[in-house]
Order: C-alpha cells, then structure tokens, then sequence
C-alpha cells in the first residue's frame, strides 16, 4: 500500500449509522412497552398542566353543603371533605408532584453524576475526601435538615424543591463512582489516555456514557421515591398545605377515608400508580435503548 | 531491513532508550488504617535502546512485566525508578499538559480490540479523538480519518458504525489507525494479534510490516510467544520475572539461544517439518514462575534451571547469591547468566 491510496470518494456514501441519540430514539420506537409508558405519561402531564383549563372549578372552591360525594357528573373525581372538586385538586397536585420529581431528578442527574464520576475517576485521597462528604451528608437526618432549611429560611415550596434535591443526588453519586472504578478499568480508557485526551473530557465522553444504563434506571426510581418523600413531608406540614395540593397529600388524605369514600384514595392512587409504572418501563426502554451494542 | 538498521543504530542515537527502569506496585493491606504490606516487582531492573525504524520484540510468559514495560514507556503506570529518554528528552520528568502534548509522538496499540474501543462510540469518533485532543481537527477531519482507515486495511464508508459490529481483526484495524492517526514514531504493540483469530494474525502483523515500512515506525512489540515476533522483530529482548535475560538479534536467538531460558523457549516451539519434529529434544521447566512479590535471591532464573543442576558447588553458590548483569556475548547478542561463553 502506498500514497496512491484513493481517498474516499464522494459517491461512496457512508453505511448508514446515526448519532447515539438518533441511534437510541429508533430503538426505543421499537419497543412497545416503552413507547406506551411515553405516550402514558405525556398524558398524564397534559392532564395536570392543561386540564385545569377545562374545568370549571378551582382547586380552592369549597362547598360544604357538598361534602366528599362520588363521581358524578359535574364532578367526574367526586369532591373531598370539604367539598372541593378532586379532578381539579388531582391535577394541581399533580403539578407539584411531577415539577418536584423532575427537579430532584435533574439535581441527582448533574450534581450526582459528575460528583460521582468524578471521585471514581481521579480515585485515591480525591476520591477518599469527596465520597466522606456523601457519607456525612448521608448520616444528617433529612427532617432534621429540612426542619433547619426551614427556620433559616422560611417556610416555601422553594424550599422543599431544594431539600429534595439536596439528598437525591447522594446515591447517585454513589451508583456512577461505582460504575467508574470498574469502568477506568478498560482498556479503552487507558487508550484515551496514551492518546493525549484531557482528564475531564475522559469522563464525560468515555465514563459517564458508558454508565448511561445504570444512571436512567436509577434517575427513573428517583422520580417515584421523591414524590413519596414529598408526601412524608407534607403529612408532617413541612411541605404542600392545604388548600394547595399533591398527589403525596392527596393520597395520605384519601388513606385517612378509604373506609367511607374510597374515591379520595382511588383517583390520586391511580394517577400516582400510573406514574410510576410508566416511568419504570420508559426506564427500562431506555436503558436498553442507549446501549448500541444492544441493535438488533 | 536488519543491515540498514544496524547501520543507522551505530551512528543515530537511538530513538527510545531505558535504563534500568523499575516498576513496583505497592500491595495494602487493611481497610481503615492502610500499609504497605508488600510490593510486587513487576519490572526490576530492565534496560534496552531501540533504534530509529527498528522493531524490539519483548518476549516472556504471562506476569513477566513486558506489558507493564510497555505501559510505563507510554506513561501509563507510575515508574519507581529508572530512565527513560525518547529522541534524547527525559520523558519521566514530564508532567501534565507537557506530556500529554508529548503522547502524541509515542503511541500504543492494544492486545484487546473488545476492551480498547469504547463500545459507544462510532468508528469515526474513535479515530477522530486523538486529533481533537490535540486540537489538530480541521475541516478535512473526516476525509483523514478516512484515508487512515483506508489505509489500516478498513472500508471507509463504515465510519458511522460501533465496534460491536465488527469482527476482532477488523476492529484491530481501527485501533492501529487511532495509534496512527497521530503519525507517530514510535508504537507499543502490546500483543497485538493474540486476541485474534489465526486466520487473521498474518494479516494484521504484515498490515503492521507495511505500515512500519511506509511510515518510518519504531516498534516495541510485545508477544508471549517467540513464533509471532520471530518475523518482525530485528531484535528480541527475552524477560522472565522482571528482567531481560537476553537480548539478541532476531536469527540469532533462534540459531543459538544462549541463556538457558531462552533455549527451553525455543525448544517449545513446534518445527514445521515431521521428521525435525520428532527429533526435537524439548526442554521442560519444572515448577511455576515464582511470585514477583518475592522474587529468588542471585539469579532470578536459577530454582527452575535446567543447567543449574549440573553446576559444581561453586557455581551454585554464584547463582544463588549473585544477580547476573547483561553482558555482551559479540554478534550482538547480550546475555544474562554467569555460565554462558
């Protein structure tokens, strides 16, 4: 072979691959479950963020002469103790509990990861001191942190995005070092670095991608155990008061009367279910997605 | 090829030269409070020089510390101690964005196509990534990558596709042109075809031949078997245990191996003839490579030393306490034992 070697010519288009992403969509399409959990939950947001308009009630109205009936026609959830439309309560709870999750899941996605990552990578005292914090901040009791949040700073929902987010990071810092330290272990790292590529670009174009499957998973089981914290911490009233609502709130309060009106428990229970579940398989679907050696 | 490197090799200084380099890995023990508990000695002691556009072969059994040489040659593993100079400049006092300015002169090509490409990433950023890491990325990026691939023996339309998609000798052909990509003058080769099927190892290695050839390479090429570095080696460094025992011109280790080791090597090797093949007296070692952690006193060689035995008390006593020195036998050939003329 010598420096005659034609260089490719135009017409020889490349074989057809794509981008990861463009790669992983396509993939995903094909999976039925994950699709229907997509299409699930986007229903489920427009729902709660578009369904208030089209309901002539708001989440606040009371009427006690109407007190906790079942669904009927002008209330198609049924009404609460205090006579409130519960479709309009279940799509404003709704709205918190979704806005809550996502947050703490996107805290958890860029503080956790590159924390994690991190600490995984550089390894030795780096390593040692950064995952001491994660221990420390493991050990103080989260009532006891947001209790504190909360005398400093005053009581708001602000605060409770910034509670949760807080902690929901901590365990996937931990997750993603984990994934590193075997992870920099691979040939393919060593060959980044005998090729000159710098520390940083190191793990976050070879480390973390190649964690993406363990990192969904687990930001998809954040959203659920977020929206369950948020409800612990709005039963003790640290959270969301009344009159406002979430799925969390409602819940706890349809539990309290699934004796006399089981509607109280059913409909919150039921979006909550579907929520989660959606979530599990999209979570699922995508991990399964994004990793190319997967293509069939 | 031998000729004009031998030539070149007396009057150039060489292009990679290591003197006595050193490589220990501490062992701790203890989970709360850490010591050092022991230390393995996977590199003792190792020197050599190679030419410009010579290939040194490093041969030895599994642990015996060539790839952990070739490793610290790249910068990979922490030297203890040592020297390693390439083209004349100290490469151990480099540190940080001077050396990984540097990498780019010295590359390394791996024993694992599976384990040395990232699964996530296409052909394209593969061999893209060294350029971009060197800021030497440009509007004609694609079109060189392409030609290296071309070059390396790959089908350049498949540049959008994952390594998953491609057999071990084809996805070899993409690590070579990553080390390549860079144009550098001097490659590791760690094992590079023993991953791969035998079918396709004359393949790649005569890929590597030309490739040498064309571009002017320096190789260091690791092997655990002399049969797959006994063609593209000029010379051939044998290690056991840490250190060389000999160091030969290539036809030379084969004509007549002088360190004991080196012959039991030898005599491993199959003879392509049935009838040289049944006379092939073989020579077996007794026992396992014993542990790095502690290696023997004297000679490293000598508890599993088919000469050994027949030794006067003497000299027994010489390899037992005395560590033997590379020594120049003439024709080139060095040698590592105190029993060898």
């Amino acid at each position: 072979m010598t420096s005659t070697v034609p260089v490719a010519a135009p017409e020889l288009e490349e074989i057809e691959g794509t981008s990861l992403w463009r790669d992983a969509w396509r993939r995903l399409k094909k999976n039925r479950m994950a699709v229907a959990a997509a299409a699930v939950l986007g229903g489920i947001v427009l729902f709660c963020v578009a369904g208030p308009l089209f309901v002539p009630y708001s989440f606040d109205e009371q009427n006690l002469e109407y007190g906790a009936r079942g669904p009927s026609a002008e209330h198609w959830f049924g009404t609460d103790l205090h006579g409130r439309d519960l479709l309009v309560r279940t799509m404003y709870g709704g709205r918190i509990s979704l806005a809550v999750g996502l947050a703490a899941t996107l805290v958890s996605l860029t503080i956790g990861v590159a924390y994690g990552a991190i600490a995984g990578y550089f390894g030795g005292r780096v390593d040692a001191i950064m995952m001491r914090v994660v221990d420390v901040l493991y050990t103080l009791p989260f009532m006891f942190v947001v209790i504190l949040f909360l005398v400093l700073f005053g009581r708001s929902i602000v605060l409770l995005f910034v509670a949760l987010g807080a902690v929901s990071w901590l365990t996937m810092a931990r997750i993603v070092r984990g994934q590193v330290l075997s992870l920099k272990q691979s040939e393919f790292v060593d060959a980044a670095r005998a090729a000159g590529v710098r520390d940083l670009a190191i793990v976050f174009r070879h480390l973390v991608p190649n964690a993406l499957g363990p990192i969904v998973v687990y930001a998809t089981l954040t959203v659920p155990r977020v929206m369950l914290e948020e409800a612990f911490l709005s039963y003790l009233g640290l959270g969301v008061q009344p009159p406002m609502a979430s799925w969390g709130l409602l819940v706890s309060d349809g539990a309290n009367n699934m004796m006399l009106h089981p509607h109280l428990l059913i409909f919150p229970g039921l979006l909550l279910t579907l929520t989660l579940f959606s979530l599990n398989f999209l979570g699922d679907g995508l991990r399964d997605a994004l990793d190319p050696r997967m293509r069939t | 090829m031998l000729g004009r490197v031998m030539e070149e090799a007396s009057t150039a200084r060489p292009l990679v030269e290591v003197e006595d380099l050193r490589v220990h890995f501490p062992v701790y023990r203890g989970t709360v409070l850490k010591r050092k508990a022991a230390v393995v000695r996977a590199v003792d002691g190792v020197s050599f020089a190679i030419a410009r556009g010579e290939t040194l072969g490093l041969v030895g059994e599994s642990g015996c510390g060539k790839s952990t040489t070739g490793r610290a040659l790249m910068r990979l593993v922490p030297v203890t101690s040592g020297n390693i100079r390439f083209d004349g400049e100290d490469l151990l006092s480099l540190r940080g964005e001077v050396l990984r300015r540097k990498r780019r002169h010295f590359q390394m090509i791996f024993q694992d196509p599976y384990g040395s490409l990232d699964p996530r990433m296409t052909v394209f950023d593969i061999v893209a990534e060294p350029l971009l890491a060197h800021g030497m990325g440009g509007p004609d990026l694609r079109d060189r990558v392409q030609s290296m691939l071309e070059r390396c023996g790959m089908n350049p339309r498949y540049i959008r596709r994952y390594p998953h998609e491609f057999s071990g000798g084809q996805r070899q052909r993409v690590a070579i042109a990553r080390a390549l990509i860079l144009e550098p003058s001097f490659v590791v080769c760690d094992e590079p075809v023993s991953a791969l099927d035998v079918s396709i190892r004359a393949q790649v290695l005569n890929l590597l031949v030309e490739l040498q050839r064309d571009l002017g390479l320096t190789y260091l090429f690791i092997a655990h078997d002399l049969a797959a570095v006994r063609h593209v080696s000029d010379r051939i460094a044998v290690m056991y245990l840490g250190r060389i025992v000999e160091l030969s011109p290539a036809a030379e280790i084969y004509r007549r191996p002088a360190h004991p080791y080196t012959q039991a090597l030898i005599s491993a090797v199959p003879i392509p003839d049935p009838r040289a093949e049944a006379d092939r007296q073989r020579i077996v070692l007794e026992g396992d490579v014993p542990s790095p952690l502690a290696p023997p006193r004297g000679c490293r060689f000598h508890p599993r030393c088919p000469r050994f035995a027949s030794l006067g008390a003497v000299q027994k006593a010489r390899c037992r306490e005395e560590e033997p020195l590379l020594r120049v036998l003439g024709d080139g050939r060095q040698v590592a034992c105190h029993h060898v003329d």
